[in-house]
């Protein structure tokens, strides 16, 4: 008797349990702050390769290695690149890279000589290419119309702007409304996995940014 | 009473001591596909740094770091050939290239990068991630521009160029970057396992990445391609 009470007793927490995660995960659907207009749906993600780079550990680091620190709106792309380079193995030129270069519109500026309303031409490693979307890059690809806080470096002083650490630099604004992305369920946070989000930077930058 | 009780707490105490201390590689952080060439394989890894990979900075010394995957893995070989003016190919060696000046191969930030293809020379096609794909060989692109700078901000600057050369050798040996996901064993760092393969430069904010192949490496790297 006992144990039959038990058994009940637990099967009615298991119970309350499934409908607690259940509610949860439908309140978490509905206050996604992400737009029903969505992109990239004709197109396969493809990471072709891996990438190692320079990453800040801190919100410091971070600051240091950036050129320009800025809330911008992405414009628009302005170029899509393939890079070639020679390939021993097959003794002809082969694809080494794959750039996107855009524009992003400056709305407030941290650090670097630029001011409201400037124009910054950035890259990102990715591009489309017969119906893939092909990436070096943890970022997705910027929307347009979609703002973001940026930390920048000016690569190779060649007026080209790439964010630092890819994916450590380019973070949400707060209450902002992202468009959809049907490459990522990540469009709230800019990365296609949760795990490339840098959460112990972005918790210092809320503490520290007035955005 | 007493003494089964204490008997009993020190076989538990044991026993959850061992499984502590046992870390097992999990495929989370390895990818799928093999090599499709025998000559073109992990089982004989020759690396051919291409003069263009040489400076005085990246010298003989950091690519031969390398050799850390050795003696891991009965199927898994690695070899380093610096190349010399005038020196004949060498067969079923895979190149490592240096990015000389150009912003658009590599971007300041990056310190490297491998790159599979087929054996047209072609990006690998999609239907899935491309570095999951079977692969015929593979290109080793190292910042040797960004080099001097990059490294400067670290402690050790030469052992920090061989960890991101052994990191890229890592790639080709078909190991990812580890997820970030406390439940995964082993990793026990903020979600991260120890390793040479996390991205990044050891430092004192980035102490999950290891200098040189540490545990959880040899053993994804056996869980792989075999003991």
């Amino acid at each position: 008797m006992v144990k039959k009470f038990i058994l009940l007793l637990l099967n009615i927490a298991l119970l309350l349990t499934a409908t607690s995660c259940s509610a949860q995960i439908e309140e978490s659907k509905e206050t996604r702050s992400v737009s029903d207009e969505e992109a990239f749906t004709d197109v396969k993600l493809v990471k072709w390769g891996e990438a190692n780079r320079f990453l800040p550990g801190v919100l410091e680091e971070l600051e240091d290695m950036s050129d320009a620190i800025v809330i911008g709106t992405f414009v628009g792309d302005t170029e899509q690149k393939e890079v070639y380079m020679y390939d021993y193995q097959v003794e002809r030129d082969t694809l080494v890279n794959v750039i996107t270069y855009s524009d992003i519109e400056v709305s407030k500026v941290f650090k670097g000589d630029f001011k409201e309303g400037d124009i910054i031409k950035s890259a990102q490693e990715y591009a489309v290419l017969d119906n893939e979307y092909v990436t070096f890059s943890n970022l997705t690809p910027m929307l347009e119309g979609d703002t973001w806080l940026f930390f920048l470096f000016n690569n190779y002083d060649s007026g080209i702007y790439y964010c630092c650490g890819d994916s450590d630099g380019r973070y949400p604004i707060k209450d902002f409304t992202y468009r959809r992305n049907a490459l990522t369920e990540n469009e709230d946070l800019g990365v296609f996995e949760k795990e490339n989000f840098n959460e112990r930077i972005y918790g210092e930058i809320l503490e520290k940014y007035d955005f | 009473m007493k003494k089964r009780i204490i008997s009993f707490l020190t076989a538990i105490a044991v026993v959850v001591n061992f499984a502590g201390a046992t870390v097992y590689a999990h495929t989370g952080d390895i990818w799928n596909g093999k090599y499709i060439y025998n000559s073109h394989s992990q089982k004989d890894l020759k690396l051919r740094i291409t003069k263009s990979a040489q400076t005085s900075f990246m010298t003989e010394e950091v690519y031969k770091s390398a050799l850390a995957w050795n003696n891991i893995s009965s199927n898994v070989n690695v070899s380093v050939i610096m190349e010399t003016t005038g020196m004949p190919s060498t067969s079923g060696c895979m190149y490592v290239y240096g990015n000389i000046v150009d912003g658009e191969i590599l971007d300041e930030g990056t310190l490297g990068k491998m790159i599979p293809y087929d054996s047209n020379g072609s990006r690998l096609p999609g239907d899935d991630s491309g570095v999951n794909k079977d692969w015929s060989y593979v290109r080793i692109i190292i910042n040797t521009t960004t080099a001097d700078s990059s490294y400067e901000k670290v402690s050790n600057p030469t052992e920090a160029a061989k960890t991101n050369f052994i990191h890229e050798v890592g790639h080709a040996l078909k190991l990812s970057h580890p997820k970030c996901d406390i439940n995964l064993s082993g990793h026990t760092h903020l979600g991260y396992p120890y390793s040479v393969m996390n991205p990044g430069l050891p430092s004192k904010y980035k102490e999950h990445v290891s200098y040189t192949v540490a545990l959880h490496d040899k053993q994804c790297l056996n869980a792989k391609w075999g003991a």
